[in-house]
């Protein structure tokens, strides 16, 4: 009577528990914003908050044309077209560009301000003269236009009046508008955001059905029977419904990262359901006459501390995440955890209480009828040779360990988010362009503050923007000591000791400044001022692949202003980047430290035994070595995504290895030698653990049809994984324990 | 019944009435047949009228401008300057009195109807005029939301104009003008592509001016207030507002005093003056 009231109580409360998660569901929202990311507070947010504070939002949007020749009247006349749009919309305040760029230049007593190009070249001759004018601008050559005059761009600086998504699809609409010559390729966060939010929402739409769909047909092809494909599914959907409505509850939004949150559950969660499942097929088999209330009290007996346990460790691994200093990461931490936990719970709950409504089942489940199949016959074979050589496959093992582990030495981690879209998405295409054939997409923004047109600060910055253009990494530098340079060659004759300098007198300095606002655009300025010229910048503009690009511009930008008391900060979105990419390796240290020092205690804990528990962890150091040197070998770095792997695959890993341990302790307890025990061990357990194991891989299998590059890479590193941690489970622990003969297994 | 009055004078009381009648009904028809074209040139004229009343001939006049941006920080600049027309050609002096770093700095501006502006100007710092070479109209007055074009009357041929109706704006009717620019080249040149015009219907001047982009969005909106009469007849606002609709930043041209001057010297207008201001 007691568990008839438990029964019910426990279908009640589950259904109030999903009624309030769709409600929950229905509130979450997506956050694409790689930045927000990070916590407020780090300095490179704080720093670009300071800048951003002074100078305005810098929302760089990056237009990169190819055209056989930029400088055909067509592509001109098509480039042109798509500018002159975009520079009229009130969706950004300053536009970039070969038709908005000015000449100031001093003439025969005159000042000339003209555009770039004022009319459209039509004649073969009209255009080298404008080729010509072009490679003596070292502004404009190999910046703005490529050294070969098949690449342009256009730099929009886009203002907060439109969401991302509107802001992308206005400029693709102004760009299908016009008859194209060439390809224009879109570059920039905002851009990226967008793609990303899209991207996110088509994954969910995406992946969740079709990750489901693999498990109904690897649950119907390992159990052939209804309730063993519903039961662990049902397990599965209520632990996504509840790990998705607590994103909502805890009021935060769903983070790219995100996106693997419904994928572990469903790779994860149902492992818990399957081996209930199993054990309830195996009771029912073998003990027909049973009632089957009594094969459901079994089979919750004998499965309620293994699994217990094993989603403990799984759960202390995802826990690890939670040190993580990435926002997702750490909400992708507590909520797998929660996620896993709710799975758990629900397998010895809801799974018994189900059951117990159904008629007996007379259904004998493949794992248990296909004796004979591949499976079976790998198991039976890496039992033989663990029996006949352990040493050699302890030597093999070392062996691969060496010749993976040798990939660290190119192991990276990734300085930037640039390959978060795949490598033939515009993003990626403009990207590419702009650093191979244009001035590059990276930029560092050093801040001063102090009286503006004093003379003395605008040499320091002179003399700042000469020393850092001599390293071959930056392709420009400028300041308002650029601007007035180069006002200053308008001005004065090419004689004149004034001539391309800073002037000497304060007041002059504030009179090219009122002659700029007179014949320039006093938008320029601002863009290197502030209003009350109290603040400069200086822009530096270049391209890297690496961190250490960055790390080596900002010591040199160190170096020069360490004594310089009108020095502030240095900003930029790579340093952001560069900062989270820092985060992520100090983070991948912490969480894997964590969840290894805590599967490691509580192996030993589960054992009584120290050694159990550093045997325990040998296959996830051993995965996580051998992954992050394959990771190595084939160019993939460490990234947002890529480094929640270990934390994952170390929760997942470690029940492959309880699960034996569990098993071959207890064989030897019920008499048996160590070497029959490891023997019986492989060929039963090994059967449930590889199955498992093998809807884990299925499970995350289906990462690889993401929209994201870096999702794609994480899924097949995670299977990648996950086969090495079973592998070590079955051959590696097996090995270890009859050549070692560790003490915990007698006791 | 029979009528006394004889039939040779009935016919001639019809015939002196026929004239009338039919004068009546032809005007009635060009009136109705004409009506729109009648329409059409009612607010170009008004715009006209409201333009002319402001025009001056020639002034001299000291002026503060500040600049004021979207955290009301303000940046104030006086201005001496002088403006007079000779044939085609509008020709205008500025110099800055205040503040002293910028002190002496002049401009001379020849603005010609149907080809590029010239422009000269004097710094201080470098004691001599330099003359810049500059095809844009359409660019900021001084750094400030002003540009070029406002400070010149345009073409009225290069718009057209259609009545949008009236409205109130302080108690006061207006006339709504919508002025459209014909090309382009002339969009670009007075830096706006539709303008609003509000005109006071009892005083007849521009009260406010809505300037609208490309894609038909205010951009800017400028204010006429505390309008003087002088001497001439003509009129002068001694404060306009002008507001940039994009970045909320704001200008505001304070006249402190003006006089009007018919016949000023051209010889006042040539680039050696900006030295000996």
């Amino acid at each position: 009577m007691n568990q008839s009231i438990n029964k019910w109580g426990v279908l009640i409360l589950t259904g109030i528990v999903t009624i309030a998660s769709v409600f929950f569901i229905f509130r979450l929202s997506i956050n694409s914003d790689i930045e927000s990311y990070l916590p407020d507070h780090i300095s490179s947010k704080m720093n670009n908050d300071s800048i951003e504070s002074i100078f305005g939002i810098k929302e760089p949007i990056l237009l990169v044309f190819e055209s056989d020749d930029i400088l055909k009247s067509e592509s001109l006349e098509w480039i042109q077209n798509i500018n002159n749009e975009l520079t009229g919309s009130d969706a950004f305040d300053r536009v970039i560009s070969i038709f908005e760029t000015k000449l100031i230049e001093g003439k025969d007593g005159m000042m000339i301000v003209e555009k770039l190009i004022d009319n459209i070249p039509e004649t073969e001759t009209e255009r080298n003269a404008l080729r010509k004018k072009i490679q003596s601008n070292e502004n404009i050559y190999r910046q703005l236009i490529s050294e070969n005059f098949t690449t342009t761009m256009i730099l929009l600086n886009a203002l907060p009046v439109e969401s991302d998504k509107d802001m992308v699809k206005m400029i693709l609409q102004t760009i299908q508008k016009y008859p194209a010559t060439g390809k224009v390729y879109l570059n920039g966060p905002l851009y990226m955001r967008a793609e990303a939010n899209e991207k996110i929402s088509f994954d969910f739409m995406v992946l969740l059905p079709v990750g489901i769909l693999f498990m109904i047909i690897f649950l119907f092809f390992s159990f052939r029977q209804k309730r063993a494909v519903i039961l662990p599914l049902s397990v599965v959907a209520l632990a996504i419904l509840i790990s998705l409505a607590l994103i909502s509850v805890f009021n935060w939004q769903l983070s790219i990262i995100g996106i693997l949150i419904p994928v572990m559950m469903i790779a994860i969660a149902n492992d818990y359901g399957i081996h209930y499942i199993t054990k309830y097929q195996e009771l029912s088999n073998s003990y027909p006459e049973l009632p089957e209330k009594t094969i459901v009290e079994k089979t919750t007996k004998y499965l309620k501390k293994p699994v217990i346990l094993t989603g403990l460790t799984t759960m202390a691994g995802l826990m690890g995440l939670m040190l993580h200093i990435m926002l997702p990461a750490k909400q992708m931490g507590l909520i797998s955890t929660i996620g896993i936990g709710a799975a758990l719970l629900l397998s010895l709950t809801l799974i018994p209480s189900v059951l117990t409504l159904f008629n007996k089942s007379n259904r004998k489940n493949i794992y248990l009828t296909q004796k004979q199949n591949i499976i079976n016959s790998l198991l039976l074979f890496s039992a033989k040779i663990i029996h006949s050589s352990p040493k050699r496959i302890i030597y093999f093992f070392i062996l691969f360990l060496m010749i993976s582990g040798a990939g660290l030495i190119s192991f990276g981690v990734a300085s930037d988010f640039d390959d978060i879209l795949h490598k033939n998405h515009p993003y990626s295409k403009a990207l590419k362009l702009a650093n191979d054939e244009l001035g590059g997409t990276k930029n560092i923004s050093v801040l001063f503050q102090g009286d503006i047109r004093d003379p003395k600060i605008l040499k320091k910055l002179n003399d700042y923007e000469n020393e850092l253009e001599r390293m071959p990494e930056i392709s420009s530098v400028t300041s308002l000591a650029t601007m007035i340079r180069e006002m200053s060659k308008a001005l004065y004759e090419s004689t004149d000791s004034e001539y391309d300098a800073i002037p000497e007198q304060r007041n002059t300095v504030s009179q090219f400044l009122e002659l700029y606002n007179m014949s320039g655009d006093p938008a320029d300025l601002e863009y290197f001022t502030d209003f009350d010229f109290k603040y400069a910048l200086m822009e530096i503009q270049f391209r890297s692949e690496n961190k250490k690009t960055i790390s080596l511009i900002e010591e040199r930008i160190n170096a020069l202003t360490k004594d310089d008391p009108n020095f502030s900060l240095t900003g930029g979105y790579c340093l952001v980047e560069k900062q989270l990419s820092d985060a992520i390796a100090l983070g991948q240290a912490y969480s894997l430290a964590f969840a290894l020092l805590l599967i490691i205690t509580m192996l030993a804990i589960i054992f009584k035994s120290l050694a159990a528990g550093l045997i325990g962890g040998l296959p996830l150091l051993f995965s996580i070595i051998s992954t992050f040197g394959i990771m190595g070998w084939m160019g993939v770095q460490l990234n947002i995504v890529t480094a929640l792997l270990s934390s994952v695959s170390i929760g997942l890993g470690v029940d492959y290895t309880i699960h034996i341990l569990w098993r071959i302790k207890k064989e030897i307890r019920l008499g048996k030698s160590l070497k029959t025990s490891i023997q019986k061990s492989i060929r039963t357990s090994g059967y449930g653990i590889t199955i498992n194991a093998l809807s884990v891989i299925i499970g995350f299998s289906v990462l690889l049809f993401s929209s994201f590059g870096i999702i794609r890479s994480f899924g097949f590193l995670i299977m990648l994984s996950i086969t090495i941690c079973l592998i070590c489970s079955m051959i590696l622990i097996p090995a270890i324990c009859l050549l070692f003969k560790p003490k915990f297994l007698f006791k | 019944m029979k009528s006394n009055v004889p039939k040779a004078s009935r016919m001639q009381n019809i015939r002196k009435m026929i004239i009338p009648l039919f004068s009546i009904v032809l005007m009635l028809f060009i009136s109705l047949t004409f009506s729109p074209i009648i329409k059409a040139q009612t607010p170009r004229l008004s715009c006209e009228n409201a333009a002319n009343k402001v025009d001056l001939d020639g002034y001299e006049m000291i002026s503060t401008l500040t600049i004021i941006d979207s955290k009301n920080r303000k940046r104030e600049r006086k201005i001496i300057s002088a403006s007079a027309k000779f044939g085609e050609t509008s020709k205008r002096l500025m110099k800055f009195t205040d503040p002293p770093e910028v002190r002496g700095t002049a401009m001379l501006v020849y603005d010609h109807k149907n080809k590029t502006d010239d422009i000269w100007i004097f710094l201080p710092a470098l004691r001599k005029v330099r003359r810049i070479v500059s095809k844009e109209k359409n660019k900021s007055f001084m750094g400030s939301e002003f540009n070029h074009a406002d400070m010149s009357q345009p073409n009225p041929d290069d718009f057209t104009y259609l009545l949008l109706g009236q409205e109130q704006i302080k108690g006061k009717d207006h006339q709504v003008i919508q002025v459209n620019c014909k090309s382009p080249d002339i969009a670009l040149e007075n830096g706006y592509t539709v303008k609003k015009v509000y005109i006071d219907l009892q005083s007849s001047l521009t009260t406010q001016v809505i300037y609208f982009d490309k894609q038909n969005k205010p951009e800017r909106k400028q204010i006429f207030l505390g309008y003087k009469p002088l001497k001439s007849g003509k009129f002068y606002a001694e404060l306009i507002q002008i507001e940039n609709l994009r970045n909320h930043r704001k200008s505001e041209l304070f006249i402190g005093k003006i006089q009007d001057i018919k016949e000023l010297n051209e010889a006042y207008f040539i680039p050696s003056n900006l030295e000996e201001l």
